[in-house]
């Protein structure tokens, strides 16, 4: 059948992606012509992850900014979208919230650059998390605000009359309602800070390193293996989590058709 | 629930939301133009509009912009096209059900556009994979030879790589919009009208779809013309993208191009807001005269 | 009595969902201008059924006859069946003119030609003035008369309704359901009418059949229809007759009286409700 061959062709062509990657992270060398490395080694490995390469300390950093960002920016997200779901000029708001993604993060970071100096923040993985947080929380409040329909309306009410006070209208009908959608959110948050180099590299003026700014170095200064072992460090978090999110979308799925 | 306080309280939500974002990219672009008028910044002596006259009068301006929105409009417009056939392989025949398929199109969103970047220097460029096997096959004797894509002057090596990273999350959004449109039984619907699969595709499934995500299309767009990673690695050295042309007079160490710098950034950061809100605001129209009328 | 040749029949036809048998030698013949109605409970296989006859799900087995013409093994487009869902699709990028044109264009008819049949269709469906209206700016009742009208420009040979009327208010419904009725006959329109309800069958159908368990029983007139315990006509007779009259035993009677007191606010109520 088309269809599967078309998947397999696909996963396969994935697959390969990552291998090379895996293949290149171990090259000892890797002339052209020859279509497989010459030796392997696991220098590059040994490099990236010795605490005195800066790649270790990075990908910590990376990793602590990234879920700061995605568990504010959820957080605040999910408490404002309310607010902007009901208000009248609710289509006007959203368009609001898109315009970070219209214009380009390195002109949001050049842009705010002046505030960052002036707070002393330019420079600092703070600075770089209050950028990133802007970005993530507009895409939150967007997400999120489809959460709250007539539906859940409904259900608050419902739930207000057989006695609910506002905090159990909270802990026993709006977070487990809303909780694929959060994990979603967070998972999606988290990605657009772990994968932020433009606003890193303007707000962070070159003195925040993240896993991001490593590979872009090792890239720039032409050792590619280098390169592939910081890039397979950034695709190993993002892809369990996809995996996981997976999961759990699939059920969020069926649960739907089932009601 | 409904009462006033209740709706005060939650307006004061959304003015929040609303300012957490638009406050500073507001401030932001009034620094912006402040600046590159000469009125704040350490180079500041009073008003002027040489700066301006600068970044407008420069040829390279305008092949810029130009450069990125042809870079932006072609990667659009090829993964569009390869979604929408991948959707059609795929998704449109699922009736009720998400397609078993639509698993596969999560994995890609774990790449970020760096390492898409490093894919494609390395599979596409011209010491890289392809290269390798090219000459294993006896068609290249060096490097040289082989037609890379990468840091090509046409931004083809750009182009494809952000068909790469944007199919997927196309194909994605194609899914859910056709579940939410009920596109299988619209569809359905037609052909028991009498419209051919041809027919079915140019009068219910593609206006249906395109409609929807309009809205999503132009984001896309312009993060795409606007990006940074893609065409740093894999782009040429001129003419560069637009964030790369902004990023690299930004960080200068002579700062005395700051302020073209920030003319720059003005005026794309305008542009790109103009054509989102004019996307969004027909929408919006058109919308209000379907419901009204 | 002669013999007529049934204008649509389908004989011992089959059909397998992913593994399952739906049902099974499943045979009906439909005369031409008239309309069959089917009783079927959710899950009897009815609306499998519709979309097998109208080309959307194939047939494993059997054969299916419309106008002296073989029809199964063509594509839905090329049946001249049309199938009306249970929710009134209609497409949302159209107004609810080219909605009811969409057939016609496919089929380039004259644009003149168009304007004029789509405008007497507005006319028969009471829908005036409501031309340049997009699906999301009617009511339940409008959308369903509007998809019946986009069914009925295109003149199909058999009309296959999926209980069309189950989602509309009790007041809208009955309305529907002798609009349903005028304009059928008014237009000699085919039609298979699936529905739940004993009621609406009996008011929309000319002829009568049972689905259930995958089993399709047609009967040869109203009154065997009428008699034959599977319709429920006989059981829904009894009941509303018990209701009726009292019988003795002061706790029995009590009780009907509190089921009868429960039915009649209920009936005003449906009928205060109008949300046209």
């Amino acid at each position: 059948m088309m269809r599967r061959a078309l998947v397999t062709a696909l996963t396969m062509l994935g697959l390969g992606c990552i291998a090379l990657l895996a293949l290149l992270s171990v090259a000892r060398r890797w002339p052209w012509p020859a279509v497989v490395p010459v030796g392997l080694q696991v220098r590059q490995w040994r490099e990236v992850l010795d605490p005195a390469s800066g790649v270790g300390g990075a990908a910590l950093r990376s990793s602590i900014m990234a879920v700061t960002v995605a568990a504010l920016a959820t957080l605040g997200g999910f408490v404002t979208s309310r607010g902007v779901a009901r208000h009248p000029q609710r289509h006007r708001l959203l368009m609001m919230l898109n315009l970070p993604f219209a214009v380009s993060p390195v002109v949001l970071g050049v842009s705010l650059s002046y505030f960052f100096l002036r707070f002393d923040l330019a420079g600092h993985a703070a600075g770089v998390v209050i950028a990133q947080f802007i970005v993530a929380y507009a895409y939150a409040v967007i997400l999120l605000s489809g959460f709250w329909n007539p539906e859940v309306a409904a259900l608050i009410e419902l739930a207000v009359t057989f006695g609910a006070d506002r905090v159990q209208v909270w802990r026993r009908v709006l977070l487990p309602l809303a909780r694929p959608l959060l994990v979603l959110c967070l998972l999606q948050t988290f990605l657009i800070s772990w994968f932020d180099y433009a606003l890193t590299l303007v707000v962070g003026a070159g003195r925040v390193s993240t896993l991001t700014t490593a590979l872009y170095q090792y890239f720039g200064s032409g050792d590619l293996r280098l390169a592939a072992t910081c890039a397979l460090l950034l695709l190993a978090p993002p892809l369990a989590a996809i995996a996981l999110h997976q999961r759990l979308a699939s059920a969020a799925v069926a649960a739907q058709w089932e009601a | 629930m409904s009462s006033t306080a209740e709706h005060r309280a939650s307006d004061r939500w959304a003015v929040l939301a609303v300012g957490l974002v638009a406050a500073p990219l507001a401030a932001g672009l009034v620094f912006m133009v402040l600046y590159s008028l000469g009125v704040v910044g350490m180079l500041a002596d009073g008003f002027t509009l040489l700066h301006w006259a600068r970044v407008l009068g420069d040829a390279r301006t305008w092949i810029t912009l130009g450069f990125s929105v042809w870079v932006g409009a072609a990667s659009m417009a090829a993964s569009l096209g390869l979604a929408l056939a991948l959707h059609a392989a795929f998704g449109a025949g699922a009736r009720e059900r998400e397609s078993e398929s639509v698993g596969l199109w999560y994995a890609p969103l774990a790449v970020p556009p760096l390492v898409a970047a490093l894919f494609s220097v390395t599979v596409l460029g011209s010491a890289g994979l392809l290269s390798r096997l090219a000459h294993a096959f006896g068609w290249i004797a060096s490097p040289r030879e082989f037609p890379s894509p990468v840091y090509s002057r046409s931004g083809a090596g750009i182009v494809i790589t952000h068909v790469a990273l944007v199919t997927p999350f196309l194909v994605l959004l194609f899914e859910r919009l056709a579940r939410n449109e009920r596109l299988a039984c619209l569809a359905e619907t037609a052909r028991t009208l009498g419209a051919t699969a041809a027919q079915t595709w140019m009068r219910v499934r593609l206006p249906v779809l395109m409609r929807a995500a309009t809205p999503a299309l132009c984001v896309y767009f312009l993060a795409l013309t606007g990006a940074l990673e893609v065409p740093l690695l894999v782009g040429a050295q001129y003419p560069p993208m637009i964030s790369v042309a902004i990023e690299r007079r930004f960080s200068q160490f002579d700062i005395s191009t700051r302020p073209e710098a920030y003319a720059l950034a003005t005026l794309y950061a305008v542009l790109s807001a103009a054509v989102l809100l004019s996307v969004f605001s027909v929408r919006r129209k058109r919308e209000r005269r379907e419901r009204g009328a | 009595m002669d013999q007529i040749e049934p204008e649509f029949r389908v004989q011992n036809i089959a059909v397998r969902l992913g593994g399952d048998l739906i049902f099974d030698a499943v045979s009906l013949a439909a005369e031409a201008r008239t309309t069959l109605a089917v009783i079927g409970a959710s899950g009897s296989g009815k609306t499998t059924l519709l979309r097998a006859i109208a080309g959307l799900v194939p047939i494993a087995r059997g054969s299916i006859h419309l106008g002296g013409r073989r029809v199964d093994a063509l594509p839905p487009n090329r049946r001249n069946i049309v199938y009306l869902n249970q929710e009134p699709l209609l497409f949302p990028h159209l107004d609810l003119f080219d909605n009811m044109a969409f057939g016609l264009r496919l089929r380039k008819v004259a644009d003149a030609d168009v304007r004029g049949r789509v405008d007497a269709l507005i006319g028969s469906l009471e829908l005036d003035g409501l031309g340049g209206r997009f699906p999301h700016a009617l009511s339940g009742g409008q959308r369903q008369r509007a998809a019946f009208g986009r069914a009925l420009a295109v003149e199909p040979a058999m009309l296959l309704l999926d209980e069309p009327f189950s989602n509309l208010d009790p007041r809208t419904r009955a309305s529907m359901q002798l609009l349903f009725k005028r304009v059928s006959r008014e237009r000699g329109i085919s039609a298979i009418f699936v529905t739940h309800d004993l009621k609406e069958s009996l008011q929309i159908g000319d002829r009568f059949a049972v689905l259930r368990d995958g089993r399709l029983r047609v009967f040869g007139d109203r009154a065997a229809f009428c008699r034959d315990p599977s319709s429920g006509v006989a059981r829904e007779a009894q009941y509303w007759s018990e209701v009726a009259t009292p019988v003795a035993g002061g706790s029995v009677r009590s009780g009907r009286e509190q089921a009868a007191g429960m039915v009649e606010p209920l009936t005003h109520r449906e009928d205060d409700h109008d949300d046209e």
